[in-house]
């Protein structure tokens, strides 16, 4: 008879509904709890009378301090199994769980199981009241294959003798001279056997490699945030990895969540909630970013191997944050992992080596570098072609992150982040299929970024977070005559907030944040913008291009507070408030107010509510004199959600929330003119734009931590404009984005019984078609040789419904020291033809479409040490 | 104040997305219905007499004309589009546009003629009104190309034939740039006058008056009512040319623009004749080469030109490029554009008679065209 045991998961990062918030810390789990006192359940014995095995499953609470607080089983297995279990597991102490490098409450699932094993030979056992104990001539380690991790309380059996293994995954046993069957069990791995020949007054040592099987996950944490008001979606990236479609890409995946309509073209736009994509923020460790995709869209600019989780909020965030009228986008990136781990990673796009490890005791380091390789590809594909463009540069991107994290002391902890990012592409006499072609077509994105961090709890009820940055920008584009662009940017960011609590119901928080641009020089020569619902001459810009050249000195900055009161059990509301200071070519300043509050109704249920004011500045192309208006005031929303969650499993959830946006003072085009030094110049623009978004998102989602993870979203939601402009827009705008319907239902798989370590994964979207405006008519432009359409601005037509299905499948082979994977990934299998956008013949009397990506198969293998 | 290129991702992304998946027309060479193919005013910049003189101050005038295509010129010689032609003189700094680049005007063109005064249209034809619409001509255009359009008074009277004021366009005599503040751009830069082309498939009988008429003022006044009536059931298409006004303080080193010149077409290095003479035998379905047959040395004929930008500021100075675009009334053409003298065009003749045309454009207001013929059996 045996028992075996094994922390499957943490459920939540110190989250529990009902819990207190002194128990619930938001953050990132850094250390998970290892048992450190294992327990024996006794084996019923009726059921072991009659033969009967089981496995128990419990959720446990964990203190602080190691300690089990509460248990419960979740699935039971009768025949007194769930009593044994129950009783054994608060006898259980663990070490302590990390969140955010403190010793933090957490929730696990922990499972025992009651197997029934041939009883030891008699004699085997030293038996009870002999003189002398024996020698413990058995010992040893055991390690996870692959990972090289100990493998926590696994059960070593040999010789009649049993012995639990601790956090460093050793055992001792006094076994019987000879030769030695020994057993290792462990509910998370594959059972070993080996024989052992244990000598006379020798002591055997041994080192065993127990293989992870499929129905135990790698700790995972889920990063559900129960204890928030708002609706955050948090995704490990244990799941990303694996999402079919994505192939891996952190931020990518939110574009899978509900409130995320999906961009044209599958490029890397968030347009969350009906806004516009320049509305939601996008940080990495709450510092903005300066680019997210490398080409606007192929992958994200931040390798997923050192990314933790991608925290998304569509809307309603707290104080904490602002200078967005929409939502926001967190990349948290991790610390080093406290062993060597070395990261090959080659896949259709590109290539990536990741390697991270202790530097001493308390100093981790990683470095990842990433390169595509798609200008070897391109540059052979255009060699071939007869009519392709000259190639100077191919496209090609690379990105680098490097990080230390020092631990100074056990209430301090320091980090330094550097990366970076290179886009890069220059063809020339690229052929338009106009009257003129492009001599040259060049871009380059290129930023660095430096980041200190210092984490320090002043006491039990007080911690402060300081972040410090740096970077250096540098944009170079040209689009033929039409447009150049050459920026040379220097900025650093700044984020400093203190937590204190005050009471036990009462927590308060204030912070600053923001950017220092002390050098920002851009030079942009381009057309003139069109007059809204006017003609514009198709070569004015090469007799007249627009020119800016300025040198810019700019701020952004942020003050907010925030109090978490906590009046009665289970009733959260935080109350905040921030100003915003915004100086560039316009000094613009505001206030927002913002009102979270959340209610914990039972063990698995809470609802929440929001309400709160969001303003941003314009982008800095609105505040120019020459596409723009500088006497541009900040655009501005009112945002409203209530939602609900609630667990009708253990790892099964469902949330749903309704929600209401207001949206004004929106930079809209305008044909007015203003005399401005003594002539008329037009105005552009002006904040008199309104809209709103309404609707409603549900996410139905199984966590990992099983064979299968996975989720189904689907937003209904409308975007609504109450303003139609034709043309006069830099960029596209409001109700484009409408897009009532978004269905995302996607899976992962595990499927040991036909392949270990093969798992397969899919994603099926569906979304009603983007609007466009059906071109009624057009005119022709003599002087440029081009038909121009006749607009309205109005949106009058919907392109077809976009649906795709993607499949992925994974292959994993695990060896002692190393693990080898292999993935296949396909999207649009059924090539289906997707409207993107539509297209027009010259003289726009015939329509077609622009289709996306047709079937489109990739490959990758990663090596992971 | 994170920057992100927007407009210049976007352009690249859609230019790299849309690559090789969007759906396929046929291009804008085959002319299989009517069509303007260019609008020319000759000379392209025109420049107030107000603010300057002397030989190399541009007139304060110019002469419209329009390139007409249709498949039928390939057949017979008889008229088969007319074109009425009206101009939009922005009054000096005004940078609001005009009515006729207004989008909502532009949805249903011929309403512009009802902006136009029929007793100025018959005064002061081609005359431009500051900060108004004002009548430019009408054209009868045939394969020989668009020519003045001539009506009969009296229907029952053959020799009772007016010919109505052929397209042109001249600067208020008031108009002045120069009269600008110091600071305007305009003083360097210039304005632009456009002229909306207005071309409907029709004969000029269809249009003439139905019932004998005293004078060409009601004559006129009778077509632009036929015109606007006839729009809606026949074919019709509206185009644009915008017509550059010298600004005052514009440097004699940028000399006023002249259109580029081109003489003829050549098919595999024989030129082709103009429409309705002998034209060139060509082989069906054999890919031969089109090219440009210039007057002189390209260098020779092309301008030399400084650019200023939006603020009147000097930019450089360019050396026009021209641009090369070709008509075809039947087969197959591998490029709508070449942009380069040199640069052969190979055709697929069709079996029969193909009309081909060039238009040649230096990218700033200038063009010129020409037309030839040929037969494949």
């Amino acid at each position: 008879m045996r028992t075996s045991l094994v922390l499957l998961g943490l459920l939540g990062a110190g989250a529990l509904p009902g819990h207190s918030a002194a128990e619930e810390p938001a953050g990132v789990l850094t250390r998970a709890p290892a048992v450190v006192e294992p327990a024996e359940p006794a084996y019923p014995p009726e059921a072991k009378a009659q033969g009967l095995t089981g496995q128990v499953t419990l959720e446990l609470e964990i203190s602080e301090q190691g300690q089990v607080t509460a248990a419960e089983v979740t699935r039971p297995a009768g025949h007194g199994f769930d009593e044994a279990a129950l009783e054994a597991a608060w006898r259980l102490r663990f070490s302590p769980a990390e969140i955010d490098g403190k010793p933090s409450a957490v929730r696990i699932e922990y499972r025992f199981s009651f197997t029934l094993t041939p009883t030891p030979a008699p004699g085997a056992a030293a038996a009870p009241g002999e003189a002398a104990p024996p020698p413990l001539n058995l010992g040893g380690r055991v390690l996870e294959m692959g990972t090289r991790l100990p493998v926590v309380a696994a059960l070593v059996q040999a010789g009649g003798q049993s012995a639990y293994t601790d956090r460093e995954g050793r055992f001792r046993l006094s076994v019987p001279v000879g030769e030695v069957k020994v057993v290792v069990s462990d509910a998370a791995h594959a059972s070993f056997e080996a024989l052992e020949a244990v000598a006379e007054g020798k002591r055997t040592e041994v080192t065993y490699w127990l293989l992870r099987t499929s129905s135990a996950n790698e700790t995972v944490v889920t990063g559900k945030r129960e204890q928030r008001e708002v609706e955050q979606q948090a995704i490990s990236t244990s799941e990303i990895v694996r999402i079919a479609g994505v192939s891996g890409d952190t931020v990518k995946v939110v574009q899978n969540l509900p409130g995320v309509a999906r961009s044209p073209f599958g490029i890397g736009q968030l347009v969350v909630r009906g806004g516009n994509p320049r509305d939601t923020q996008v940080y990495v460790d709450d510092l903005p970013v300066p680019a997210v995709f490398h080409f606007g869209g192929l992958t994200s600019i931040y390798s997923s191997e050192l990314i933790d989780e991608v925290q998304f909020e569509p809307g309603n965030f707290e104080a904490t944050s602002g200078r967005a009228i929409g939502g926001r986008v967190n990349l948290v990136t991790r610390d080093p992992k406290d062993r060597l781990h070395l990261v090959g990673d080659v896949n259709t796009y590109q290539a990536t080596a990741m390697v991270e490890g202790p530097a001493s005791e308390n100093v981790g380091m990683a470095f990842a570098f990433r390169r595509s390789y798609a200008d070897f590809i391109i540059r052979q594909e255009l060699s071939r072609s007869k009519n392709a463009p000259g190639i100077s540069v191919a496209p090609r991107y690379y990105d680098l992150q490097a990080k230390v994290a020092w631990r100074a002391s056990p209430d301090d902890k320091v980090r330094f982040d550097f990366f970076g990012s290179d886009d890069r592409l220059a063809f020339t006499h690229v052929d338009t299929g106009g009257l003129t072609n492009l001599d040259e077509l060049k871009y380059s994105n290129t930023f660095y970024k430096a980041n200190l961090r210092w984490d320090h709890r002043v006491s039990d009820d007080t911690r402060t977070f300081l972040a410090l940055g740096g970077g250096w920008q540098e944009v170079v584009g040209q689009f033929g005559d039409y447009y150049t662009e050459t920026d040379d940017l220097w900025s650093t960011t700044f984020r400093a907030t203190v937590h204190h609590r005050l009471s036990p119901a009462v927590e308060l928080v204030a912070g600053t944040d923001g950017q220092w641009d002390p050098r920002a020089a851009v030079s942009v020569s381009a057309g003139s913008l069109d007059v809204p619902g006017q003609v514009s001459s198709g070569t004015g810009v090469f007799v007249s291009p627009n020119r800016y050249r300025t040198a810019i000195s700019g701020y952004e900055a942020g003050a907010f507070a925030e109090a978490v009161l906590e009046p009665a059990k289970g009733l959260r509301i935080v109350p905040g408030v921030r100003a915003d200071a915004h100086h560039s070519l316009a000094a613009l300043s505001w206030a927002d107010v913002r009102l979270n509050a959340g209610y914990t109704l039972d063990e698995a249920t809470q609802v929440r509510a929001a309400v709160g004011l969001y303003h941003q500045a314009p982008p800095l192309g609105y505040l120019t004199t020459e596409w723009g208006n500088p006497g541009l005031g900040p655009e501005a929303s009112w945002q409203y959600s209530v939602g609900a969650k609630r667990w009708f499993l253990p790892q099964l959830s469902l949330d749903v929330d309704l929600y209401y946006k207001r949206l004004f003072d929106l930079a809209l085009p305008t044909s007015e003119v203003v005399v401005r030094d003594g002539q008329q110049v037009p105005l552009h623009f002006v904040s008199a734009g309104t809209g709103k978004a309404y609707g409603a998102e549900f996410l139905l989602r199984w966590d990992p931590g099983g064979r299968f993870f996975g989720w189904i979203a689907y937003s209904l939601s409308r975007s609504l404009r109450d303003q139609s402009v034709s043309g006069g827009r830099l960029q596209q705008e409001g109700s484009a984005y409408d897009q009532p319907n978004n269905l995302v239902a996607l899976g992962t798989f595990e499927l040991p019984e036909l392949w270990t370590g093969l798992s397969s994964g899919f994603r099926l979207r569906y979304t009603t078609g983007n609007p466009y405006e059906r071109i009624q008519g057009a005119v022709y432009d003599a002087d440029s040789d081009a038909y121009q359409p006749i607009t309205t601005g109005r949106y009058n037509a919907r392109m077809p419904d976009f649906l795709q299905l993607d499949l992925r499948v994974d292959k994993k082979w695990t060896h002692r020291l190393w693990i080898l994977s292999v993935y296949i990934e396909v999207q649009n299998v059924t090539a289906r033809k997707n409207v993107e956008a539509p297209a027009y013949n010259y003289d726009y009397t015939k329509r077609g479409w622009v289709t996306g990506i047709p079937f489109f198969p990739g490959f990758g293998v990663r090596a992971e040490y | 104040m994170t920057h992100r290129p927007v407009a210049l991702l976007a352009g690249l992304s859609l230019l790299a997305l849309s690559a090789g998946c969007a759906s396929q027309f046929e291009g804008p060479e085959k002319v299989k219905g009517l069509r303007i193919l260019a609008v020319q005013a000759e000379p392209p910049e025109i420049g107030a007499a107000l603010d300057g003189g002397g030989a190399s101050w541009p007139a304060a005038s110019t002469q419209v004309h329009t390139l007409l295509g249709h498949p039928a010129f390939a057949a017979d010689g008889e008229v088969h589009g007319l074109v009425l032609h009206l101009a939009c003189t922005t009054a000096p700094g005004d940078v609001a546009g005009s009515i006729c680049t207004q989008i909502s005007e532009l949805s249903q063109p011929s309403d512009l003629i009802g902006f136009v005064s029929a007793a100025t249209a018959c005064s002061d034809p081609g005359l431009g009104v500051s900060g108004a619409i004002s009548f430019s001509g009408l054209e009868a255009c045939s394969r020989a190309g668009c020519g003045p359009l001539t009506v009969l008074l009296d229907p029952a009277d053959p020799l009772s034939g007016v010919t109505l004021h052929a397209p042109s366009y001249a600067l208020p005599a008031d108009y002045s740039l120069a009269a600008l503040p110091a600071a305007n751009t305009q003083r360097v830069l210039g304005a632009d006058v456009v002229d909306v082309a207005l071309a409907v498939e029709a004969s000029p009988a269809e249009v003439a008056p139905a019932a004998a008429v005293a004078d060409p003022c009601s004559a006129l006044s009778a077509v632009l009512t036929s015109f606007q009536d006839l729009w809606p059931s026949r074919a019709h298409l509206a185009a644009l040319k915008w017509i550059h006004v010298r600004g005052p303080d514009m440097p004699a080193a940028s000399p006023p623009n002249h259109n580029p010149e081109v003489s003829g077409i050549t098919l595999a290095g024989t030129p082709l004749p103009a429409p309705g003479g002998a034209p060139v035998a060509a082989q069906a379905g054999r890919k031969q080469d089109l090219l440009p047959i210039l007057p002189g040395p390209f260098d020779s004929l092309r301008e030399t030109y400084q650019r200023f930008d939006t603020d009147g500021h000097y930019l450089d100075t360019r050396q026009e490029d021209w641009a090369f675009s070709w008509f075809v009334t039947a087969g197959d053409v591998d490029n709508a554009h070449t942009q380069s003298y040199d640069q052969p065009n190979p055709l697929k003749p069709a079996s029969g008679t193909t009309v081909v045309w060039l238009v040649v454009r230096d990218l700033r207001g200038g063009m010129a065209w020409t037309a030839g013929e040929l037969a494949a059996p």
